[in-house]
């Protein structure tokens, strides 16, 4: 069998007493969309942000097409394919949407250090973001500031940004949260389209997308993984729906 | 606060060093020549120089801004994290963008030891870097003339005020307090807004 795309090791990170990412091993295949549910605080946040290589692990390995990246910088992994959406709307807010994507182009097109000529006059970069903006379905924003841009589209233009840095692997925190019905139903077909493109590990807390989008779920519940398969599986489990699916089917839906 | 904190080691070291002056300063007996092309006696000639630097510094800052390089700075005073997981290995852009900023107060500084003729560690004291970044708050953080809007009406009010009452300060301090806290962007973004209505 190939190597999978990305390979998780026995990772453990802490918080002074708290054990949020408590050993754990995962395998995403090339190709596949991979779901890691669990309930709020199960520590799916920190587990993304050590893949990204915001918080460092304090012990484990994460190899990404073979190669150990457990201390490689943030912004060397994203130069090697690895993209994020952050759960809490982190977009450059001043700035226009268009701006937001050609600035994620710019980053993987060479480096920055030109002072004089006009970055937003670079056709390729303004082109490469508009095919970003294009593909998520918000090209005739491209010049509205981010701040006046809806809740969902902030959500679409976050996946924009992500897509203009030609990542192999994506990894989408929450997606959904805070849309409403109607825009949550647009970011999965959106999600459909996307996976044929690129590797997916999808975090999210929407069950229905979840079991409709996923190839394989991870379950976590206090940082450790209780159960990791196809969705059928998973539906099966009794520990997970003992843990997770069983008392808090309240959860569908809400953010 | 790390770099006022430097400023405030520098000037210590300054002061120590006698061979220089010390607390006491040093004079300057001869103005910069600049190969017998400007004659800085000449105060006209001295004006016109630092207007051209002025004016040259605001063109090649309005240039940094909208170039790439710009666009990384701006982008990580707005979210670092958010710069760095698309890719941008932030303190190298930060590091640069530092050593654009002190190399154009070292040419401030230059112009400002012509002027008077005389330096002394006083102008590393912590109080100057506040005057500073009063010029900055006032003016409008962020804004190209905002910095220089402020560094105008602050040596007018300064100038001004000084005139009514040797207790200037006590004018200042709350007119700064207000700026701070209801006039968002400084004088230069009062004016925007005012603008647009
Ligand atoms: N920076 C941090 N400092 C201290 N504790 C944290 C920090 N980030 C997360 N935690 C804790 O780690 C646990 C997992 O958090 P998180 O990864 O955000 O969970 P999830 O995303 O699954 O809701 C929680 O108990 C949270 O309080
Ligand atoms: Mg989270």
């Amino acid at each position: 069998m190939a190597d999978p795309l990305l390979r998780v090791e026995n990772l453990v990170r802490r918080f002074g007493g708290i054990v949020a990412t408590d050993n754990v091993s995962l395998d995403v295949a090339r190709g596949e969309l991979h779901a890691v549910i669990g309930p709020n605080g199960a520590g799916k946040t920190t587990l993304i942000s050590q893949l990204t290589g915001q918080l460092l692990p304090h012990s484990g390995t994460i190899r990404l097409a073979g190669q150990d990246i457990t201390r490689v910088p943030a912004y060397r992994r994203s130069a090697l394919g690895l993209a994020r959406s952050f759960q809490i709307t982190s977009l450059l807010l001043d700035f226009t949407a268009i701006d937001n994507v050609a600035l994620a182009a710019q980053a993987h097109d060479g480096h920055s250090f030109y002072f004089w000529s006009n970055a937003r006059k670079e056709r390729h970069l303004r082109q490469t973001a508009l095919a970003a903006l294009d593909r998520v379905g918000l090209r005739h924003r491209a010049d509205v500031p981010v701040s006046q841009l809806s809740h969902g589209e902030q959500r679409e233009l976050e996946l924009a940004v992500a897509l203009a840095t030609k990542p192999q692997l994506l990894l989408l925190d929450e997606p959904m949260a805070g849309l409403g019905s109607t825009e949550s139903a647009r970011m999965v077909k959106l999600l459909q389209e996307l996976r044929r493109e690129v590797t997916i590990v999808l975090v999210e807390h929407d069950m229905d997308a979840v079991f409709a989008l996923a190839d394989r779920i991870s379950v976590l519940v206090y940082g450790r993984v209780i159960a990791s398969g196809v969705p059928a599986a998973i539906r099966q489990n009794e520990e997970v729906r003992r843990a997770y699916l069983g008392d808090q089917h309240a959860v569908t839906g809400h953010g | 606060m790390i770099t006022l904190a430097f400023a405030q080691m520098a000037y210590y070291i300054a002061s120590g060093l006698a061979r220089y002056g010390g607390d006491d300063g040093l004079t300057i007996y001869k103005r910069s020549t600049f190969g017998g092309l400007i004659n800085l006696s000449s105060r006209v000639q001295f004006y016109y120089l630092c207007l051209a630097c002025l004016f040259g510094g605001i063109y090649l800052i309005w240039r940094i801004v909208n170039s790439r390089f710009g666009m990384v700075v701006q982008g990580l005073r707005s979210n670092e994290a958010r710069m760095q997981a698309i890719g941008f290995p932030a303190s190298r852009y930060r590091l640069v963008c530092f050593i654009i900023a002190g190399t154009m107060c070292g040419l401030a500084g230059a112009l400002l030891a012509n002027n008077t003729d005389f330096v002394s560690p006083a102008v590393m004291y912590w109080t100057r870097s506040g005057d500073l970044m009063v010029m900055v708050i006032l003016g409008g953080m962020g804004s190209l003339f905002g910095p220089m809007i402020g560094a105008i009406v602050y040596l007018l009010l300064e100038e001004l005020l000084s005139q009514v009452t040797e207790y200037w300060a006590l004018i200042m301090g709350p007119l700064l307090l207000l700026i701070v806290l209801f006039g968002r962007g400084g004088i230069f973004g009062l004016l925007g807004r005012l603008r647009r209505g």
